[in-house]
C-alpha cells in the first residue's frame, strides 16, 4: 500500500503550481465565465504561489501541517473565483488531513471529496460547467478507483481521464462557454494543477490525451483591432523605416515594390501609425479595416427579428450593417426599389420576424405590400431618411418582443428631424422663393431654402430656420461628392453657429445629395 | 455596539465614512501583474491618468484574508458586525467576505448584498446605519434588508463604451455597437445588475435624458428622498447636471463623489451617476 507523507505533498504541490505557470496563458484564454477578463489562469497561479510561500516558512512534521499551510495561504492569496474555489478546496481537504502523519491514496481521495463539498458550499449560486463540476468529476471518480484497491497511479490516472471528459462536456452545461467555443478555463486550470502533481506519482512520461484550446471568440478582446496597410514612396529601406518605430500593436509587416514601401500592421490606434510613416516619406495609400467589426459581425446570435434598410452610399451601408441591418436592398430618391427586390430580401434573412425601414416616403408602399406576400410576420417602420433608420435602430432595446419593438421604433423616429442638400435640377418657385437650376437647395419637411454660393451654405440657411434646442445631436453624414476635409470644415463651421450641440461627421457616399444631416 | 463593514466599491461622503467609523476593504485592481488597492494605493487623478493610459486593467476581489483581518479586529473588541457588499452577480466580494465569516466561524458577523454599486450601494449602507442610530435591534433590521434594498435606485450613464465592453461585467451592453455613432446608454440597477434603461445618441443627449429620468421617479415623492450625485473625470457636467436638477427638485439631504477605482476601471473615464433614495414617509 502506497502512503503519501508530507514529502509528497510538497512535491505534488510544487509539481501542480509549475504547470499551472506553465501553461498559465492556456487558462486565461478560455476565461468567459462570469466575468470574461481574461485573468483566470493569473489569479489562480498568484492563489497557489501565496501557498507555496507559506510552505516554505514552515518545518513540516507531518502531511496536516503541509495541507494547512496550503490552506492558510490560499485563504490569503485566493484571488478571482478560480481562486477562491481552489482555496475551498485546500479548506476542505485540510479538515480531514489536518491532524495525519501521513495517509493512503484513498484517504487522499477522501480529503478531495470533502474538498469539493466545501467549495459546493462556499459558493453563494453554484453553476454547473465550472471549475467544480471538474473538481467534482475528479475527485469522485479518484475515490471510485481507490475503493476498489486499484494501485495508486492507475487510480489517479483514471480520475483525470475522467475529469478530462467531463472538461470536454462544460460546454454543454454553460450556454456562455459553447457560444464562446471553449471549454471552462477555471477547470483547465484545476486540471492543469493535478496533471502537474501527477508528476509526483508516476515515474514514466505519460501521454496525457492533449486538451485543444480554443481562445474564446469574445469580440471585446482584440487588443489590436485596426489593420493598417500604409503605401509610401520614400528613400529609406525595409530595415531603416522601421528602425525606430516603436508603437503597440503586432504582425509587423515591411516590403518593397518597385520604389515604394508597403507596411502592414495591427494596431489600436491608427492615426500614430500614419503619423509615423508620413513623415517618412510621401503617403500614397492608406487602407484601415476594423476587424473588431468583422468578429462583431461573427459572435451575433441568431436573430428573432430580422432587419432591412433600403439604403444607398458605401458609407450608410458600412453603418447599417455594423448596427445589426441583416439585409441592404439598393435604392433612394430617384431610384426606388420594387416590391419584389425587398421580397428577395426578405427570403433571403434567417428570422421569421422581419422590420423593414424603407427610409423614403415613396417606397413604404412597396415594402407594406410585402406583407401579403410573404409567410413571414412583416412590418413596415415608416421612415423617410436613412437616419431615421439609423438613430432608431442604433437606439432601440433589441431584447423587446417584435410589437413592442415596433412601438419604440416609431416613437425615436418622431425625435429625428432630417435635413437633405442636394442641386435644383429645374428653375421652380417654392413658397414664393424662386430657384434657379444649378442652385444648391437644402430641403426640411416641406420647407425648401437655397443658396447660390454653396451646399453648405444652403444647410446653414435651413439650420438657422429651425429651431435646435442646446444639446441637440446633428450628425453630417457627407455623400460621395464632398471630400472628407470638407465635410470637416463643415463641421468646424456648425460647431461655430452651434457651439451647445454635439456634432458628428459619416461618411455617407450617398450619390446625388451633398448633405445629409439628421438633428435629434 | 455594532460595526458596519464595506467594500471600496461602497460611494459615500470621505466625513461619512470617518464619522460612523466604517471599515472599508479595499477591492483590486491590476496593472501588468502589479496590484492596487482601490481608493489606498493611489490617488484619484494618477488613476484617471493610467486608466487612459493603459488598455488592460482587471479588478478583483479583496483576498478572503483581508476581510478575515478586518472582522477578528473588530470581534476580538467584543463589538458585532454588519458587513455589506456590492452585488454578488457581478463581484465576487460578497462570497469571500461569506466564507471569511465562516472562516472565523462566529454569529457575530452577518454578510450581506447591497444588489447595488457606487452611490446606490452607499445609501443601501447608509439607510442601515439610520436604522441603528434610531435604535432599531440587528434582528428587526435584517428582516426589513430587501425593502431597504429596494428604496434605492441608480441611473448613471457613461461617455465611452470601451470599459464596460472590455470588463464584460455588464452583458447588457453587448448588442451595442462600440465607437460608432456615439451611442450613449443610461444604465440602472436592476435586480442586482447593471442593465441598459435607455440608449440614446450624444453626450448632450444622455445628460438630458439622465435628468430627465431622475426628475420623472421623484416627482411623487412629496420631497420624502435623498440624492447622490457621481462621476468619473466629469466634474463640470456633473456640477451642470446637479445643479439643474437641485433647481428643480428638493431632495432632504444630497452629497457628490467621484467613483472609486475598481468601479471606474469598468466605467471608464466620463461616467456620470444618480442614486435615488427614498424615504420612509
Amino acid at each position: 500500500m502506497d502512503s503519501l507523507d508530507k514529502d509528497f505533498l510538497i512535491n505534488f504541490f510544487y509539481l501542480g503550481l509549475k504547470e499551472v505557470e506553465r501553461r498559465k496563458e492556456d487558462i486565461n484564454k478560455l476565461n468567459v465565465f462570469p466575468v470574461p477578463d481574461g485573468d483566470t489562469g493569473t489569479n489562480m497561479l498568484m492563489t497557489l504561489q501565496t501557498s507555496w510561500e507559506e510552505i516554505k516558512k514552515i518545518e513540516p512534521k507531518k502531511i496536516g501541517d503541509v495541507i494547512e499551510a496550503i490552506t492558510k495561504g490560499s485563504l490569503m492569496g485566493a484571488r478571482g473565483n478560480s481562486g477562491v474555489i481552489m482555496s475551498q478546496i485546500f479548506k476542505g481537504m485540510n479538515t480531514v488531513l489536518k491532524d495525519k502523519e501521513s495517509i493512503t491514496p484513498k484517504e487522499f481521495a477522501l480529503s478531495l471529496i470533502e474538498g469539493v463539498s466545501k467549495a459546493y458550499k462556499a459558493v453563494i449560486r453554484p453553476v454547473e460547467g465550472t471549475i467544480l463540476t471538474v473538481s467534482k468529476s475528479f475527485a469522485k471518480s479518484f475515490y471510485e478507483e481507490t475503493k476498489n484497491e486499484k494501485n495508486f497511479e492507475e487510480a489517479y490516472f483514471n480520475a483525470l481521464k475522467d475529469a478530462k471528459e467531463t472538461l470536454k462536456k462544460t460546454p454543454e452545461m454553460l450556454s456562455v462557454l459553447k457560444e464562446a467555443g471553449v471549454v471552462d478555463a477555471g477547470g483547465l486550470g484545476f486540471l492543469i494543477f493535478m496533471e502537474g502533481g501527477f508528476k509526483t506519482i508516476t515515474k514514466k512520461e505519460v501521454e496525457m490525451e492533449k486538451i485543444e484550446i480554443h481562445e474564446a471568440k469574445l469580440y471585446q478582446k482584440l487588443t489590436y483591432p485596426y489593420d493598417v496597410v500604409v503605401l509610401l514612396k520614400t528613400d529609406c529601406d525595409e530595415q531603416n523605416i522601421v528602425k525606430d518605430f516603436n508603437l503597440n500593436g503586432d504582425s509587423l509587416i515591411v516590403g518593397k515594390e518597385e520604389n515604394l514601401i508597403k507596411v502592414h500592421f495591427h494596431t489600436d490606434d491608427f492615426i500614430k501609425v500614419i503619423d509615423y510613416f508620413s513623415d517618412k516619406g510621401t503617403l500614397i495609400k492608406v487602407n484601415i479595416e476594423n476587424m473588431q467589426y468583422e468578429v462583431d459581425q461573427l459572435s451575433l446570435k441568431e436573430k428573432d427579428i430580422g432587419f432591412i434598410s433600403v439604403s444607398r452610399g458605401e458609407g450608410f451601408n458600412k453603418i447599417l450593417k455594423s448596427i445589426g441591418v441583416d439585409e441592404i436592398v439598393d435604392g433612394g430618391q430617384t431610384f426606388n426599389p420594387s416590391t419584389k427586390d425587398i421580397l428577395d430580401a426578405i427570403e433571403k434573412i434567417n428570422s421569421k420576424n422581419v422590420i423593414i425601414f424603407p427610409n423614403n416616403s415613396n417606397v413604404i408602399f412597396s415594402a407594406l405590400q410585402t406583407k401579403e406576400l410573404t409567410q413571414k410576420k412583416v412590418e413596415v417602420i415608416p421612415t423617410k431618411s436613412i437616419p431615421e433608420c439609423i438613430s432608431s435602430l442604433s437606439m432601440v432595446d433589441r431584447n423587446l418582443s417584435i410589437d413592442d419593438m415596433v412601438k419604440d421604433l416609431e416613437n425615436i423616429i418622431k425625435n429625428v428631424r432630417t435635413i437633405e442638400v442636394t442641386k435644383s435640377i429645374r428653375d421652380t418657385k417654392f413658397n414664393g422663393a424662386s430657384i434657379k437650376k444649378g442652385d444648391y437647395i437644402s430641403i426640411y419637411d416641406d420647407k425648401i431654402f437655397n443658396s447660390k454660393e454653396s451646399p453648405e451654405d444652403a444647410a446653414i440657411i435651413n439650420l438657422k430656420n429651425l429651431e435646435i434646442e442646446d444639446g441637440t445631436l446633428i450628425t453630417i453624414y457627407y455623400g460621395e461628392e464632398i471630400e472628407e476635409k470638407r465635410a470637416l470644415e463643415f463641421k468646424d463651421k456648425l460647431i461655430e453657429i452651434f457651439p451647445n450641440c454635439d456634432i458628428e461627421v459619416y461618411y455617407g457616399g450617398q450619390p446625388l445629395y451633398y448633405y445629409i444631416i439628421s438633428l435629434e | 455596539m455594532i460595526k458596519i463593514v464595506v467594500d471600496s466599491s461602497c460611494d459615500l461622503p470621505d466625513e461619512y465614512f470617518k464619522e460612523k467609523d466604517i471599515k472599508v476593504i479595499p477591492l483590486y485592481f491590476k496593472v501588468k501583474d502589479k496590484f492596487y488597492r482601490d481608493g489606498v494605493d493611489i490617488k484619484s487623478e494618477e488613476f484617471v491618468e493610467l486608466l487612459k493610459k493603459e488598455k488592460n486593467i482587471t479588478t478583483s476581489q479583496p483576498p478572503i484574508q483581508d476581510f478575515i483581518n478586518v472582522y477578528k479586529d473588530i470581534i476580538e473588541k467584543g463589538d458585532e458586525i454588519i458587513s455589506i457588499h456590492i452585488t454578488s452577480k457581478s463581484s465576487g466580494t460578497f462570497n469571500s467576505a461569506k466564507i471569511a465569516k465562516e472562516e472565523i466561524n462566529t454569529d457575530k458577523i452577518d454578510v450581506l448584498d447591497s444588489e447595488n454599486i457606487s452611490v446606490g450601494y452607499g445609501f443601501v449602507v447608509k439607510n442601515i446605519i439610520d436604522l441603528i442610530e434610531n435604535g432599531i435591534p440587528k434582528k428587526e433590521i435584517l428582516s426589513k434588508f430587501n425593502k431597504i434594498v429596494s428604496k434605492v435606485q441608480l441611473f448613471f450613464t457613461l461617455n465611452t463604451l470601451e470599459y464596460v465592453y472590455k470588463g464584460g461585467r455588464v452583458n447588457d451592453v453587448k448588442g451595442l455597437v462600440l465607437n460608432i455613432l456615439d451611442i450613449k446608454p443610461i444604465l440602472h440597477m436592476k435586480e442586482a445588475i447593471p442593465k441598459i434603461y435607455k440608449i440614446v445618441r450624444g453626450r448632450n443627449n444622455s445628460i438630458k435624458e439622465l435628468n430627465r429620468i431622475v426628475t420623472e421617479n421623484i416627482k411623487d415623492t412629496k420631497g420624502n428622498f435623498e440624492l447622490a450625485f457621481v462621476h468619473l473625470d466629469a466634474k463640470k457636467e456633473l456640477e451642470e447636471l446637479k445643479n439643474s436638477i437641485l433647481s428643480k427638485v428638493n431632495p432632504k439631504n444630497h452629497f457628490t463623489k467621484i467613483v472609486g477605482n475598481a468601479l471606474g476601471v469598468h466605467s471608464g473615464p466620463g461616467a456620470l451617476g444618480v442614486s435615488i433614495n427614498y424615504l420612509e414617509e
